[in-house]
């Protein structure tokens, strides 16, 4: 009697790799779904800044004396901004002649501006906004406003200083402070503003779980639907009479599955490394990420891959040790619909708690969860402890153990075929 | 030595009894009908015969080869085709042939023989080509009896081989069996439910009712014995005599 193993396993293959739900699902997926991010996080950036350009306020001076007249021509003789004179006219007619120019706000200088300025009280400046929608791009042109209005503030200060302390530099008194951001990570000195390195490893943190929480869910509806629907369609049946041992069988499946999981975490690994780099072109060429530890080393995605490679074929195999228990291809998506749960609660928590934090019974429960690890693996790598890389592969590899074991007994006796567990309240 | 031999097999899933003291023996080179009515016993029977499921009391050999104890040996001695069953719809009927032969041979000639075999048997030729989902259920039909044919079996069980099949694709899979087993000496069991087809096919008859055998003969014994033109006839007398 031949093992037939390898010919098992190249069916499997075989028959796995032509279905395009799992080509897409697996491979495709994580190469795309990362890159796709990357570039759409960049294309935001990238385009706020642009609208940000393009937005044009409109200036109306009442006062119309000396001060007035000078911070009108200073804020329109900006480059970086598009500030558009209007002549004195009635509010009505100013507001619609805004709006037939597409601006954003109508600034207007008050009466009396330049002589309060003058005897040192403060100019009245009223801005009228043009709200035309409620999103996120009209919040950057309004954010836009307020630099002008800032801008004009300054302008202003610097009008008063001419008059009342010619000698002083009007950029010192309005800006006394001259701040130089030192962060220290991980033991390295960078000149950078701490919130920038921090939104970056929050970005991360939330990111990963999302995208290891949609793959193991994918990959564990494709195994366990494949496996439902041999059995549905009866060449299961056909299999366990033919002259090879069962444990074979189990192990084509397991080894044909690790085979597609292998190459879903190959592109899991690629996506993602592109991902991490669109994150480069955010911030200024003198800030080097890699040497900060943000942009991790070859080891990291070595340990990653593997982490993630070990989870997703424990994953597998108790997805078809539940689906060899289904009645059918709809009952083993349900079974396996389950198993979102324990996938999704650690992924949540992680996202946005240190786990250490938690109470101690949560913490058990959550190192007792295989699909904590890859999570908890891929932030602890970021932090440079790969301890815990390491930790999450033993663990996962005795799980996966212990889980293989029972589906070959499973698979060794008549249960395969007669066992049935249905979600349905029995009559 | 008996192709098939059963004696008191007896199987229960809880407290449903599906086999009930069942004993029939099956010759060399003989193709032997199991009939009866759904529920009867028939797959279940043939489950067993083919190493899925284990008597829960009584014993099964094939060529001597208890079912139980040897069923590694019986496994490669057998060649069963469920009812309804189906192929893998991502690969073509020839790489599922291939796949078959696979665990028979080791010999790329030995295997191509037995492909060419299933070819001659299935009458798929250039369609064997294609992916099995783009097959009607009559060719999928053909390609499983030629994949079980193909090896050569010393027993071929088929459950309902004609099942659900339109009259030419029947015809082409009765005349298939009929064929390959007179000229390769397979022995053969198959249930059915078509009672015509188990008259043209089968040499003897078992009639199953309630997981008992009820009666047992050649299609011409039975008729005669229960004055009844035909099977189907002779088998609802002895139904509601049991």
């Amino acid at each position: 009697m031949h093992s037939g193993l390898l010919n098992l396993i190249v069916k499997e293959a075989k028959d796995l790799l032509r279905d395009p739900k799992v080509l897409v699902g697996m491979v495709l997926m994580p190469l795309l779904l990362f890159p796709i991010m990357g570039s759409a996080i960049s294309i935001s950036m990238q385009s706020a800044q642009e609208q940000a350009r393009y937005v044009k306020i409109c200036i109306m001076d009442l006062d119309e004396r000396t001060l007035s007249q000078t911070l009108v021509e200073v804020l329109a003789n900006n480059r970086n901004i598009t500030v558009i004179p209007i002549e004195k006219r009635p509010l009505d007619e100013a507001v619609a002649e805004t709006e037939r120019l597409n601006g954003t706000a109508l600034i207007i200088l008050e009466q009396g501006f330049s002589q309060n300025l003058t005897a040192m009280n403060r100019g009245g400046v009223t801005a009228y906004a043009l709200i035309k929608r409620l999103d996120v791009s009209e919040s950057n042109k309004m954010s836009v406003l307020n630099s002008i209005l800032r801008l004009a503030s300054t302008a202003a200060t610097a009008l008063i200083l001419e008059q009342a302390a010619p000698t002083a530099d009007p950029s010192v008194v309005t800006n006394p402070i001259s701040i130089s951001y030192q962060t220290i990570y991980r033991e390295k000195l960078v000149s950078m503003n701490p919130s920038a390195i921090i939104g970056i490893v929050i970005s991360q943190g939330t990111t990963l779980p999302v995208i290891v929480m949609v793959i193991f869910i994918f990959a564990m509806q494709i195994a366990a639907t494949s496996i439902a629907v041999e059995k549905e369609q009866r060449a299961l049946e056909t299999l366990l009479t033919l002259p090879v041992n069962r444990v074979s069988i189990l192990g084509s499946k397991l080894i044909a599955s690790a085979v597609i999981a292998g190459a879903g975490s190959v592109a899991y690994i690629i996506g993602f490394r592109y991902y991490m780099e669109s994150f480069m072109t955010q911030l200024p060429p003198t800030v080097d990420l890699a040497s900060l530890g943000l942009i991790p080393p070859p080891t990291y995605y070595v340990l990653l891959g593997l982490v993630i490679f070990i989870a997703l074929t424990s994953a597998l195999s108790i997805a078809i040790l539940l689906a060899v228990f289904a009645e059918d291809v709809r009952g083993a998506q349900s079974l396996v619909g389950y198993l979102t749960i324990p996938i999704l609660v650690p992924g949540l928590f992680l996202m946005f708690t240190d786990i250490a934090t938690l109470p101690m019974a949560v913490q058990v429960v959550l190192y007792a969860i295989p699909f904590t690890y890859p999570v908890l693996s891929a932030q602890a790598g970021l932090s440079g402890d790969f301890n815990i890389m390491l930790i999450s592969i033993a663990y996962l590899t005795i799980f996966t153990v212990v889980v293989l074991y029972f589906a070959g007994r499973v698979f060794a006796t008549e249960k395969i075929l007669t066992a049935r567990f249905s979600l349905r309240r029995r009559r | 030595m008996y192709a098939v031999e059963a004696e008191d097999l007896t199987k229960s899933f809880g407290s449903v009894v599906a086999l009930s003291g069942v004993n029939f023996k099956v010759d060399q080179r003989e193709i032997y009908g199991l009939i009866g009515p759904n529920g009867a016993g028939k797959t279940t029977t043939l489950r067993i015969v083919a190493t899925l499921i284990k008597p829960t009391s009584g014993t099964a050999r094939i060529l001597g080869n208890d079912v139980v104890r040897d069923a590694s040996i019986v496994r490669g001695l057998i060649s069963y085709l469920p009812e309804e069953a189906g192929a893998y719809k991502n690969i073509s009927g020839i790489e599922y042939l291939n796949f078959m032969a696979g665990f028979y041979t080791k010999d790329q000639k030995e295997a191509g023989e037995m492909i060419q075999e299933a070819s001659r048997i299935s009458g798929l030729a250039e369609r064997l080509r294609d992916k099995t989902k783009t097959y009607s259920k009559g060719m999928l039909r053909r390609l499983l009896l030629s994949r079980a044919l193909m090896i050569r079996p010393k027993l071929a069980i088929l459950d309902e081989p004609t099942g659900g099949l339109d009259v030419v694709h029947a015809h082409h899979i009765r005349n298939s069996i009929r064929e390959y087993t007179k000229i390769h000496d397979v022995s053969v069991i198959l249930s059915s439910h078509n009672m015509l087809e188990v008259e043209f096919l089968c040499d003897r008859v078992a009639m199953i009712n309630a997981g008992k055998i009820v009666d047992e003969g050649t299609p011409d014994e039975l008729k005669k014995k229960h004055g009844a033109s035909n099977l189907e006839e002779a088998f609802v007398k002895v139904a509601h005599v049991a």
